[in-house]
């Protein structure tokens, strides 16, 4: 989880991600920001996110991401 | 406010914008005018019994009061012509005048481009509509005229909609004593009385050639012709003696258009085949020195005494017509005896182009002549100060006209003149200003 | 038929008053039947065209689900953990194959039409039902929702007859939604969608055909005009394609809102984005969603691309290697939007130039902070916004100009002539800037403009245009509507040569 965060913390340093809710719902992420973490965290945690994944529910907050991660790892 | 309520108010705010815009827009038409004289008549117990129908050229050439002082039995004429009216216009309008009256006499002016085709203009039939008092006949011209895209048209805020900047002198107009009394306080184009509208500007020495498009059979609208059967039939069912007319043109439109001898044919013998008597104004005995060129008032429109003169001809053959007389001796028998009747040099016109880069220019003169006569041309150039001749009478018929020699305003004129034989000289002139060549 | 004619207003009123006295199980009929009688009345030949796009991806959504349900059915009969991997795989890869031979053909003939002009004409809204067709198939094959298996109701979302002709990119579920619900009477829709209707009708024949003549009389790279007048393209542009677009939007939005269906938003406030990937999110919106979802992410998160930006590492820094994906992919996508909009090549540099601003706008973002703290500006700085909002538009001007410039040698002289035409002293004659339009017309031109974006900036700021207006007493509003009416009526241009379409209907 901290490796995540640093990660999401290395592209957008603006942001709360440790209390950040709505990344997706309230237009935090944008597209470029959505791909540069698909791309760091395919490379850092050795997954394969496809597009089928692109769901609110898989980006809205860090813990959602890092469950998307876990799941992907278990496949 | 319930929902019907508030459909009730806002069709009620587009009745009142609707009529508030279309009073303030639409411009003052001699219908108005029209209307106020038909009443007048008919306090004085006198019933409109013979109609003159047709577009401009007919509502400039005749007078009304002429043809009900002279014919018998004629109480009341009036003449219903409405500027740019076409054929299909025409036959409802009159179907609707005939519908409110019991007319013994149809006057009906066409000419060679009646049948032509010609692009769609919805505001002309727009002008027909308003006069066409009898909702079913309104129907039955929008039905058959109008396509659904014209539709808006008849919203007068719409149709009108480019007469905004004149709203102010509208409304002065009228809502003014004048406008009220039936007075017209037009400048150049004066109404006159039941519907007859004169032109009093004419052409003096300007005028020049006026050439149109060369008529055929084969070029003619079939259905616009159709309308003429419908014309006839109409006139039959409903009692009214029917005359056919074409009134006067400029004489060189009539001399040097293609297809116009041909056409006169064609009319008069259609016509006859109908029952129906026509006849060419412009085929008049003397045309040439009764109603010259410099009597009219356009290609199209006798001007001041061309009316006078028109109507008094015109009356004369329909009483002769009406007595079953020959009205032979009145005219030409076609176009080709006319221009044998006629000098050897009828008119002659003027136009420049331009010569090179530098902005001088080429005038060349034109005339209309016998074939066969040699013609001298001389070229002036007339200024406040004096007259000029650029070129001295010659063969030639072109003459130089360089930018040293131009003085603005001034007139360019041309005189001609047959190099044998006693045919009066003829002249023309063109009036030019800086705006002239842009 | 035109949406601004007798026609087409008879047409919407006796749809209406078919759609709210009909039984309620039938009302959604209604909008499909009016739908092909709106096609029919563009031609025969358009319904045939439009079916078949329809049969194909209707079929394709389909064989989709087919598939799918084949085997997810084998996989639970079977234990066995890598046969069930086995079959997952198997699925994907049937599913690979036919969504590539459906996608295809639908592009293709989309292809066939656009650029190789196989016939004479231009089936009409093609670029629009080719995109949501397979947008929908897309939306399948991710198994966002089951394919429609109703094909009537298939028919009505495709040849919706609002969004056909030029959009906005609608999508199966968030359009199905409303389409397919029963919609009680609303005398309040009525209104707002007539007035919103009324407004559309303003923006194109007050503002936007006039405006239009200036740019015809300027454009032509023969037309004379150049320097100061070339700069004033960059503005009249973006004003004129906004005026006339988003006018269409709003015709077609009040036509649905009449109906009580919600169509997407295609334009919010365009000219108050600070860069142009803003811009892009705020101007023809649901173009830029389609290539979004549809190219941006499947591009940017595939195998290859991925792998690529993997083995960058070695040669680019960790930030670098992060956004080479969105590079690659935001590549493709402006390539593809400038060939939707045209054929020709100005058209791909038009796409380029967007490609250049957006790319080089997120290389330079730490230069950008760098400059704003060196300035003591700080981020929410209104004339740093003003500024940049005002870079944003010109730029989106200067590109209009390249795509509407035909020629690449056009469009080179156009800016020669802006810095060597020594013409700039016409900025204080502002009424001889405008050739083809003189008083009133220009007047009427300004107001209109002015009118617009007020209402933008007051919408930027919260309005809601339907509440502020319904809180207005009936009286007033309706003498308001009223004057719209005729203001559309009485000043909508119709000089000689005016412009008599839209400018997205060639799409």
């Amino acid at each position: 989880m901290e490796e995540l965060q640093k990660i999401l913390e290395e592209i957008r340093q603006d942001i709360d991600f440790a209390s950040e809710e709505r990344l997706i719902d309230d237009g935090v992420l944008d597209s470029i920001d959505i791909i540069a973490i698909v791309t760091a965290v395919n490379d850092a945690f050795d997954v394969d996110i496809n597009v089928q994944y692109l769901l609110p529910e898989n980006f809205n907050s860090m813990e959602a991401i890092y469950r998307l991660i876990c799941k992907l790892q278990d496949e | 406010m319930s929902n019907f309520k508030k459909v009730l108010l806002l069709a009620a705010l587009l009745i009142c914008f609707e009529q508030v815009l279309g009073y303030a827009l639409e411009p003052v038409t001699f219908q108005h005018y029209l209307d106020l004289g038909l009443r007048q008549k008919g306090t004085e117990g006198k019933q409109p019994d013979m109609v003159f129908i047709g577009n401009s050229r007919v509502s400039t050439t005749f007078i009304p009061s002429v043809f009900s002082d002279r014919i018998e039995g004629v109480s009341c004429a009036f003449n219903a012509g409405t500027g740019s009216q076409g054929i299909e216009g025409t036959y409802y309008y009159l179907k609707d005048i005939l519908n409110q009256y019991d007319l013994k006499y149809v006057v009906f002016g066409l000419d060679y481009q009646t049948f032509l085709p010609e692009e769609r203009v919805p505001t002309r039939d727009l002008l027909v509509l308003k006069r066409i008092r009898s909702p079913l006949i309104r129907a039955a011209f929008i039905g058959d005229v109008f396509e659904p895209s014209e539709y808006n048209y008849f919203l007068k805020s719409y149709q009108y909609r480019g007469k905004i900047g004149n709203v102010g002198s509208n409304l002065k107009k009228k809502l003014s004593l004048e406008y009220r009394q039936g007075i017209d306080t037009g400048e150049n184009t004066v109404y006159e009385d039941l519907g007859f509208t004169r032109e009093t500007e004419v052409f003096g020495s300007k005028a020049g050639i006026y050439l149109s498009e060369p008529w055929t059979e084969e070029a003619m609208d079939r259905d616009k012709l159709a309308y003429l059967d419908r014309i006839v039939t109409l006139c039959r069912e409903k009692g009214a003696e029917l005359y056919v007319v074409s009134t006067p043109l400029t004489i060189s439109t009539v001399y040097a258009t293609p297809g116009y001898g041909a056409c006169t044919q064609f009319f008069r013998e259609y016509l006859e085949e109908r029952g129906v008597a026509y006849d060419n104004l412009n085929l008049m005995k003397e045309r040439e020195t009764l109603l010259p060129d410099a009597k009219m008032n356009s290609m199209e429109h006798v001007g001041d005494d061309g009316a006078d003169l028109v109507s008094d001809f015109y009356c004369d053959v329909l009483c002769r017509r009406m007595r079953q007389e020959s009205v032979d001796g009145y005219f030409y028998g076609s176009v080709s005896e006319m221009k044998e009747a006629m000098s050897d040099l009828v008119c002659v016109g003027l136009h420049t182009e331009v010569a090179d880069e530098e902005g001088n220019r080429e005038i060349v003169g034109e005339a209309l002549c016998k074939e066969g006569t040699k013609l001298l041309y001389q070229f002036e150039l007339v200024t406040e100060k004096e007259v000029r001749i650029l070129q001295e009478y010659s063969e030639k018929d072109r003459c130089p006209l360089s930018v040293e020699d131009m003085v603005f305003p001034m007139t360019l004129r041309i005189r001609c003149r047959a190099a044998a034989g006693d045919a009066e000289e003829r002249a023309a002139e063109v009036d030019i200003d800086e705006t002239s060549w842009d | 038929m035109s949406l601004i004619s007798i026609q087409f207003f008879a047409f919407l009123a006796l749809l209406l008053l078919i759609y709210y006295t009909i039984p309620s199980k039938w009302q959604w009929l209604v909008p499909p039947v009016f739908s092909i009688l709106f096609y029919i009345s563009y031609g025969v030949g358009q319904i045939v065209m439009i079916l078949s796009a329809v049969l194909l991806t209707y079929g394709l959504g389909l064989g989709l689900n087919h598939v799918d349900d084949r085997f997810h059915a084998l996989r639970s009969e079977c234990k066995d953990k890598e046969a069930r991997k086995a079959y997952k795989a198997e699925c994907t890869k049937w599913k690979k194959r036919m969504m590539l031979a459906g996608l295809l053909l639908n592009f293709g003939i989309w292809a066939a039409f656009k650029f190789m002009h196989i016939f004479s004409f231009s089936p009409l809204g093609i670029s629009i039902y080719t995109f949501i067709g397979a947008g929908y198939c897309i939306d399948v094959y991710r198994a966002k929702y089951r394919a429609e298996r109703n094909l009537l109701r298939y028919c009505s979302f495709m040849m919706f007859f609002p969004h056909i002709v030029q959009g906005p990119f609608s999508r199966y579920d968030a359009l199905g939604k409303t389409l397919f619900v029963r919609h009680a009477f609303d005398f309040d829709h009525l209104e707002q969608g007539m007035l919103r209707l009324l407004w559309g009708c303003f923006k194109k024949l007050v503002i936007a055909d006039r405006m239009l003549v200036v740019i015809n009389t300027i454009l032509p790279k023969d037309s004379g005009y150049g320097g100061v007048y070339v700069f004033l393209l960059f503005i009249l542009l973006p004003i004129q394609l906004y005026a006339d677009f988003s006018g269409y939007m709003d015709i077609v939005a009040g036509v649905c809102h009449m109906m009580g269906i919600t169509l997407q938003e295609n334009f919010m406030q365009p000219f108050f984005a600070r860069s142009i990937d803003e811009f892009w999110r705020r101007w023809h919106i649901t173009l830029g969603a389609w290539f979004k979802d549809y190219l941006f992410y499947p591009i940017s998160m595939s195998k290859i691309v991925q792998k690529f930006s993997t083995r960058c590492k070695k040669i680019c820094p960790p930030a670098m290697v992060r956004l080479i994906p969105s590079y690659i992919a935001l590549f493709f996508v402006w390539s593809a939007t400038g060939l939707w909009h045209g054929s020709s090549p100005n058209f791909l540099l038009w796409g380029w130039i967007n490609l250049f601003c957006i790319v080089s706008s997120m290389q330079l973002k730490p230069v950008y902070g760098k400059i704003r703290q060196r300035l003591h500006l700080s981020e929410d700085n209104k004339c740093l916004h003003l500024v940049q909002m005002i870079r944003t538009f010109l730029i989106f001007g200067f590109a209009e100009m390249v795509s509407d410039v035909r020629s690449v040698h056009g469009i080179m002289m156009k800016c020669r002539s802006l810095f060597l035409e020594h013409n700039w002293r016409l900025l204080c004659r502002p009424m001889e800037l405008f050739p083809g339009l003189e008083g009133r017309d220009l007047l009427l031109m300004a107001v209109g403009v002015l009118v617009m974006l007020l209402l933008d900036i007051l919408k930027e700021r919260g309005l809601k245009p339907y509440d502020a207006v319904g809180r207005v007493p009936v009286l007033p509003r309706y003498v308001c509507y009223v004057i719209l009416f005729y203001a559309v009526l009485l000043f909508g241009y119709a000089g000689a040569g005016a412009a008599g379409g839209f400018m997205y209907e060639q799409f």
